[in-house]
């Protein structure tokens, strides 16, 4: 069964310059166990789509679009009442956010801000709360979980940090993950122990997981399909393997082509022209048109829909929203849904 | 000859160039930071940023400074500029002593060598358009006299840059990071230094913007036979634009050499844990070939005593002479340099 299911997400901000259009349909799915990874540059929506999910828009300035539909393992989240949207949500999904230390009260101890989560979720008595805290600090290997429960936020490192707050995610044993630039703040050795452990936590939970990440090294590490971003749009969506060796969106390949890579010596890149675009006043037809290489006639005037490749054996699932792809081929009306 | 083992790719310019002469030399530099005492308190130890770091910058080079939080290399840039006063060691540039210099001196000395920041917006003057503001530096120093003169110039840096003549008369806030950047790298310019000190010029960009700001600085560093001292937290960066690389682990340089050298065969286990740290696009799916390291980063205030690495390092004899030996930065056969007892050094290069 697929876990999460977003369909035509429409996710806009009422701004003094107008209307800001942050997400604007958006649709992908994630599977039971899956891990997908949601790749942009700043401003494409991405975060905004995880803040949807995890029900984090503040509204007003946002609003959801009624026409909009996220649904978790079949029950429709857009415009369910917010006390059963809140009990069902708490169960099913958990975020863990870029900077833990705005998410952990500086005045109280690790411990004690993670058994409050596990009273609260798993109607526990104290002496049950700590043990079971104790052992989830334990599962994020954090060393000397004893110690540590007692112990202030400022007193941890960043990285442990980071896994205190999976520990919280974990508490009351999510069916999904939402991760959001988890790894970002981190040095590269520490991030290297984190990608372990989430990879490792989602294994052995068969927990879903959807990374928001700017980093397509990272995705390429731990999920298993990808979902590129641009000016809140999808315009790429694949598996990781097919996606990254040989992508298909003259966007995707810019971004792939202005990575840096170890390895390959002192070069120049290939990076895409110009800037991103504002979410203020999107671009008209295909959104990445202005910067794209590529771009004829058509691509300024319509937009393109999201469509499955076809005639190639890369598998069921990779879909592109470009006119250069347009080929005999009927449009998928339903590009969210899963097998 | 030493074996130069092929790169992947090669920029070509680089292989006829003659063997480039010594720009900035520097040896045991320190800069410790001490707080002060307070009353009844025993004096806290200082944090020692920077604990003797020698390397040497040639003519026309790039070398790359990576390292990870608090490992000072930005330290070590701004103690060169004497942006922050050393607190021991010698820095020598074209042959005159840095740390010694008059006031006079180090103005002129800061004309040859300028600094990029990683964020120009706390480096721009929020009120006043950019255009303005490169003004006001040749007007500082004297350039370009006579006011029509100095607005050509202007135009000229922007231009150099691949700015617009329009984007001089936004101000800061009005340009996207990647344009702000641009007119760091213009103000920087606009007094011809021949030696740039670049800290994170592109952390703080889009992937798509990052990889422009890259090959701008490659093809002003051919244009105009600048010197760059790189210093980033990313190693991919820093293999796409530098000749030399030199690895910064507390306060220390652990390892420095060609930069092919020390992303195809790395000696000391701290670049070998780093580089294998990186995800990277290539092995989608494939993982497990890591070198973890345990724990966290020690403090600077109280480094391990011996090698500063050896409590999480994987080769270290725990017990060893590593725990309380503190390795040489020592020369390599193949031109590098590494500090580590496990590496050792060329018994013949040892005097």
């Amino acid at each position: 069964m697929t876990l999460l299911e977003v369909q035509d997400l429409r996710t806009w901000f009422a701004k003094e310059e107008g209307e800001v259009r942050a997400v604007d349909g958006v649709s992908f799915h994630v599977g039971e166990g899956e891990a997908v990874g949601l790749v942009g540059e700043s401003g494409c929506g991405k975060t905004v789509t995880a803040l949807s999910i995890a029900g984090l828009v503040p509204d007003p300035p946002g609003h959801i679009h009624g026409s909009s539909s996220i649904r978790l393992r079949g029950t429709e989240l857009v415009g369910l009442p917010e006390r059963r949207l809140r009990r069902f949500r708490g169960k099913e999904v958990a975020m863990v956010f870029q900077d833990p230390m705005s998410s952990l009260n500086p005045v109280r101890t690790v411990g004690s801000q993670i058994s409050e989560v596990v009273r609260l979720h798993g109607r526990l008595g104290a002496r049950e709360a700590k043990r079971r805290t104790v052992q989830l600090l334990r599962e994020v290997e954090i060393p000397d979980p004893d110690t540590r429960y007692r112990e202030y936020p400022h007193q941890l490192s960043g990285g442990m940090r980071q896994r205190v707050m999976i520990a919280m995610a974990l508490s009351c044993e999510p069916s999904l993950l939402v991760a959001d630039e988890p790894t970002t703040a981190l040095d590269v050795t520490i991030q290297a122990q984190l990608l372990e452990l989430l990879s490792g936590l989602r294994r052995e939970r068969k927990m879903g997981l959807l990374l928001i990440t700017h980093d397509l090294a990272v995705v390429a590490e731990l999920c298993d399909r990808v979902v590129v971003m641009y000016a809140g749009k999808v315009v790429e969506t694949g598996r990781v393997k097919d996606v990254f060796s040989q992508p298909a969106h003259p966007y995707t390949r810019g971004l792939l082509g202005s990575l840096p890579r170890i390895g390959s010596g002192r070069r120049r890149l290939a990076p895409i022209v110009g800037g991103v675009p504002d979410p203020a006043g999107w671009p008209s037809g295909c959104r990445f048109h202005p910067r794209c290489p590529h771009a004829w006639g058509r691509c300024s005037a319509e937009l393109p829909s999201l469509r499955r490749r076809g005639g190639r054996a890369h598998g069921e699932e990779w879909t592109v929203r470009c006119w250069l792809e347009e080929e005999p081929l009927e449009p998928t009306p339903d590009v969210g849904k899963g097998p | 000859m030493r074996p130069v083992p092929e790169r992947p790719v090669d920029l070509g310019h680089d292989a006829e160039e003659p063997a480039r002469e010594e720009l900035l030399a520097v040896r045991d530099l320190r800069k410790h930071f001490s707080s002060r005492r307070r009353f009844l308190e025993r004096r806290p130890d200082p944090v020692r940023a920077v604990d003797g770091v020698s390397f040497t910058l040639r003519r026309g080079e790039t070398l790359g400074l990576v390292g990870e939080s608090g490992c000072g290399k930005s330290t070590t840039a701004r103690a060169i500029l004497r942006l922050v006063e050393p607190t021991g060691g010698q820095i020598r540039y074209d042959g005159e002593d840095v740390t010694d210099m008059s006031a006079s001196a180090l103005r002129r000395f800061r004309r040859r060598a300028q600094m990029v920041f990683q964020d120009p917006e706390g480096s721009l003057n929020p009120r006043m358009r950019v255009g303005d503001a490169l003004l006001e530096v040749l007007q500082v120093h004297r350039l370009h006299p006579g006011r029509s003169a100095r607005r050509r110039r202007v135009g000229e840096l922007l231009e150099l840059v691949g700015l617009l003549p329009e984007h001089g008369r936004r101000y800061p806030h009005q340009l996207s990071g990647g344009q702000r950047q641009r007119v760091g790298i213009a103000r920087a310019l606009s007094v011809e230094p021949e030696l740039l000190v670049l800290d994170e010029p592109v952390s703080a960009l889009d992937v798509s913007v990052q990889a422009q700001i890259l090959n701008l600085l490659h093809d002003l560093q051919q244009e105009l036979q600048l010197t760059y001292l790189l210093i980033s937290h990313d190693l991919a960066v820093v293999e796409q634009a530098s000749h030399r690389v030199a690895v910064m682990y507390l306060g220390r340089i652990v390892e420095v050499a060609e930069a092919y050298q020390v992303y195809q065969a790395a000696k000391h286990p701290y670049t070998r844990a780093l580089l294998s740290a990186i995800p990277r696009i290539e092995t989608a799916g494939a993982r497990g070939r890591k070198v973890l390291l345990v724990g966290d980063t020690p403090s600077p205030i109280r480094p391990p005593r011996g090698c500063p690495f050896h409590p999480r390092c994987t080769d270290s004899r725990k017990d060893g002479e590593c725990g309380w030996r503190v390795p040489a930065l020592e020369p390599q056969l193949d031109g590098g340099r590494v500090a580590c007892l496990k590496v050792g050094g060329d018994s013949r290069s040892r005097t």
